[in-house]
């Protein structure tokens, strides 16, 4: 269990649901985060931009019948900074539940 | 942030898109039927001799490198069965299971008992669909409940 630490790159919407589609596979195709996201292509690549710079997502390039086919898949830091961030949220959630 | 309320609606977000992960995926019936016959063939072929002992297993390691690779095109998504900190108990009983087969297995041809891979390759079969269809249901599980 992750100690508790809110993290403000991982909190956005749109990058807090990457990451828990993410922690959920090995890896995901980019047209199947922009899917389930329902954003545009330019929107989903600045997200992960911003998780690939923070170290919490790997992006790699893989030929498939003439076209290139992005996989996209959680880091190790990017695991347990997500891992983190739901501790957080979750002791959050639960002082609402502690208040008679 | 300090908001209870915004937290669980973040946690509510986080289990949404988990478990739109699987979704609704009903993976067709021939990717069972080939995925057991895979197995049976990973089990049942250390029971005949070589050549075909090694052409076997060469035929059926192609054949699971077909099969994922038709998944994560199909779907676009991979998990292994060994990720999911629940699901991966089921997968780890499988590889027993299929241990303990494959011993019979060469137990069967190093005593001369012929009959012994038409039985452990049906039961590989058997195991392996069985077990691929209880390993979804538990991960399923495991999606809905984190975050929870």
């Amino acid at each position: 269990m992750s100690a508790p630490a809110f993290d403000p790159v991982i909190h956005a919407p749109g990058r807090l649901q990457i990451c828990g589609i993410l922690s959920a596979v090995d890896e995901a195709e980019f047209a199947t985060l922009r899917d389930s996201l329902k954003v545009s292509d330019s929107v989903l690549s600045k997200h992960l931009k911003q998780l690939e710079e923070a170290g919490y997502v790997a992006v790699r390039k893989l030929p498939h019948a003439g076209r290139q086919r992005t996989w996209v898949n959680l880091t190790p830091a990017g695991r347990k900074g997500f891992a983190a961030h739901v501790a957080e949220l979750t002791r959050l959630a639960g002082l609402a539940a502690a208040v008679p | 942030m300090t908001d209870p309320a915004e937290a669980r609606e973040a946690l509510a977000a986080i289990r949404q898109a988990r478990e739109s992960v699987p979704g609704e995926m009903k993976y067709p019936v021939w990717y069972d039927l080939i995925y057991g016959a895979i197995c049976a063939a990973l089990v049942g072929g250390q029971g005949i001799p070589q050549p075909w002992s090694s052409l076997t297993l060469a035929a059926a390691l192609g054949g699971l490198f077909g099969i994922i690779h038709w998944f994560r095109r199909r779907y676009g998504w991979w998990v292994s069965g060994y990720s999911p900190k629940r699901a991966r108990w089921v997968a780890f009983a499988m590889v027993a299971v299929f241990l303990a087969l494959i011993a019979v297995t060469f137990a069967g041809r190093d005593f001369g008992v012929w009959w012994v891979p038409l039985a452990t390759a049906p039961a590989a079969f058997v195991v392996a669909i069985v077990g691929s269809r209880l390993w979804m249901r538990v991960w399923r599980r495991e999606l809905a409940e984190a975050a929870r």
